[in-house]
């Protein structure tokens, strides 16, 4: 009993020593993305990307991604021409989405709605004092709605466009 | 469901040390009726299912943590400002270091400038730290920064370093802060056996002992007096900023929002941020560290959007501000 208890913690502590924090990857956007050697666009072409290739990503440096390229060669290329994506661990994402609606105490939070509807919401002005929160019953219902809004990939997508064609346009007019 | 209730557990995890970390250790071994997985838990690896579990008790102290202020402050429930909120929120997470995390936005109904990180992904911003950005990359780096906090487990870590007796000590000076205010008391959270039954069950599960939830709730208490009074390291503060302007650097907004938001909130409103230096190390400390940061990232040469035609739309619709 006692090498299980063992294992598991030690299971537990090398995924917190790990931190769980993953690479991402960029995406090219279209046929001969050039990676640079340096992060400026006046710095050598190490190699081209296709469309659709995707290669590992680093920091941001200026208006350029690092990234490692899957023959191993490192380089920059423009955050313009690509796509990032995150490495999401999948199966554990299905299982946190999964763990937050299993989760939910008995009555789905009722009890605590009646509650608060009956005293309703105080007012409270800059004097208050913050720390008394602690001591109030936890209104589980807001906290389910906050759970049963999930943020498609799509809406995530559509303002990542949004936002990328505010870089280019800003973009443009200094580009020689 | 998550599990099975114990049926017994051994002399020796009883008095195995009360920490929360000890206490998920102990939950582990000591049942002998195994949890009934789910079909999704099931396809999990053995690492997977360790980070699973962890973080199944990180999203219940969390859940008690953001009910409490939910509860306390009230919250903004307009369905398209929340939209925008978490559509921004969870952009800026995916560039984060963490995207496998949950990360859940609402509003907190009071004008100061403020925002909270609960363990889980439960991030919670007030209406007055709304108000105070000037468009959307200045919001994009705040909730990068409570993204950060949630990614980097900042306070779960914190709480699981504290020994059982700190968080019931902690957990009953919150309880005598109140002792005074009628009103306070009357909406005061109830006692254990009346609370959470989610959170009452898992702590159940983890100590192997019925009637054990307040360790969970008490974890919630110590965790509530350290996002309200005492505040998190400041060496974890500043980590959380440089993290949370590099998340939103890299999903494509201005560098300079933070400093600017900051700046702003330092010379206009000191009434206003009153609580959040409370918990937080001097804005202008905070601001000079991020510029260190953004010369290190080059900043000078990244051309960031700063999402201003979508901020004024949805800042028309803000509700009016309560008069106090």
């Amino acid at each position: 009993m006692k090498k299980i208890l063992m294992n598991q913690c030690l299971a537990v502590a090398a995924w917190l020593a790990a931190g769980s924090a993953l690479a991402a990857h960029v995406e090219a956007k279209k046929d001969g993305v050039e990676v640079f050697a340096d992060a400026t666009n006046k710095s050598a072409v190490v190699t081209t990307l296709k469309a659709g290739e995707t290669v590992a990503a680093g920091e941001r440096k200026g208006m350029f991604w690092s990234v490692t390229t899957t023959a191993g060669k490192a380089g920059f290329v423009s955050v313009l021409v690509v796509k990032h994506k995150p490495d999401a661990d999948g199966g554990l994402v299905k299982a946190i989405n999964f763990a937050s609606k299993e989760g939910r105490a008995e009555g789905d939070g009722t009890d605590a709605r009646t509650r608060s509807a009956v005293m309703g919401v105080r007012g409270l002005s800059d004097d208050d004092n913050v720390a008394n929160a602690a001591n109030i019953r936890p209104n589980l219902r807001a906290v389910y709605r906050m759970e049963d809004k999930p943020v498609t990939e799509k809406k995530m997508e559509q303002l990542g466009q949004q936002i990328f064609k505010e870089i280019a346009s800003k973009a443009a007019p200094s580009e020689d | 469901m998550w599990f099975g209730p114990p049926k017994s557990c051994h002399a020796w995890q009883a008095a195995a040390g009360f920490s929360l970390s000890l206490l998920l250790g102990g939950s582990l071994a000591c049942t002998n009726k195994a949890p009934q997985p789910d079909p999704l838990e099931q396809k999990l690896t053995p690492e997977q299912k360790a980070a699973f579990e962890d973080y199944k008790v990180e999203m219940e102290v969390g859940r008690n943590m953001a009910g409490r202020l939910l509860g306390y402050y009230g919250s903004i429930d307009d369905a398209k400002l929340l939209g925008y909120l978490n559509q921004v929120g969870s952009y800026v997470a995916s560039y984060g270091d963490y995207p496998d995390r949950r990360y859940m936005f609402a509003i907190l109904k009071h004008e100061s400038v403020n925002a909270f990180a609960c363990p889980g992904g439960y991030i919670l911003v007030t209406m007055g730290a709304l108000r105070h950005a000037n468009n959307e990359a200045e919001l994009a780096a705040v909730l990068g920064h409570e993204v950060a906090h949630v990614g980097k487990r900042h306070m779960y870590d914190a709480l699981k370093k504290m020994k059982q007796k700190d968080i019931e000590e902690a957990a009953l000076k919150k309880r005598q802060a109140t002792e005074s205010d009628p009103i306070l008391q009357l909406r005061q959270r109830p006692e254990p056996l009346d609370s959470s039954a989610a959170g009452a069950r898992l702590a159940t599960y983890l100590t192997g002992k019925a009637g054990a939830g307040l360790s969970i709730m008490a974890a919630a208490a110590a965790g509530m007096n350290m996002l309200t009074e005492k505040g998190l390291d400041k060496e974890l503060e500043y980590e959380a900023d440089h993290e949370g302007v590099k998340y939103a650097i890299r999903a494509g907004y201005e560098p300079r929002a933070m400093i600017s938001f900051l700046k702003r909130l330092e010379e206009n409103n000191a009434k206003k941020v009153k609580n959040l230096e409370k918990t937080h190390p001097p804005i202008k400390d905070r601001r000079e560290q991020i510029g260190k940061l953004l010369l290190t990232l080059k900043a000078e040469d990244i051309i960031g959007a700063s999402g201003d035609e979508r901020f004024k739309k949805v800042k028309l619709k803000f509700p009016k501000p309560e008069a106090a």
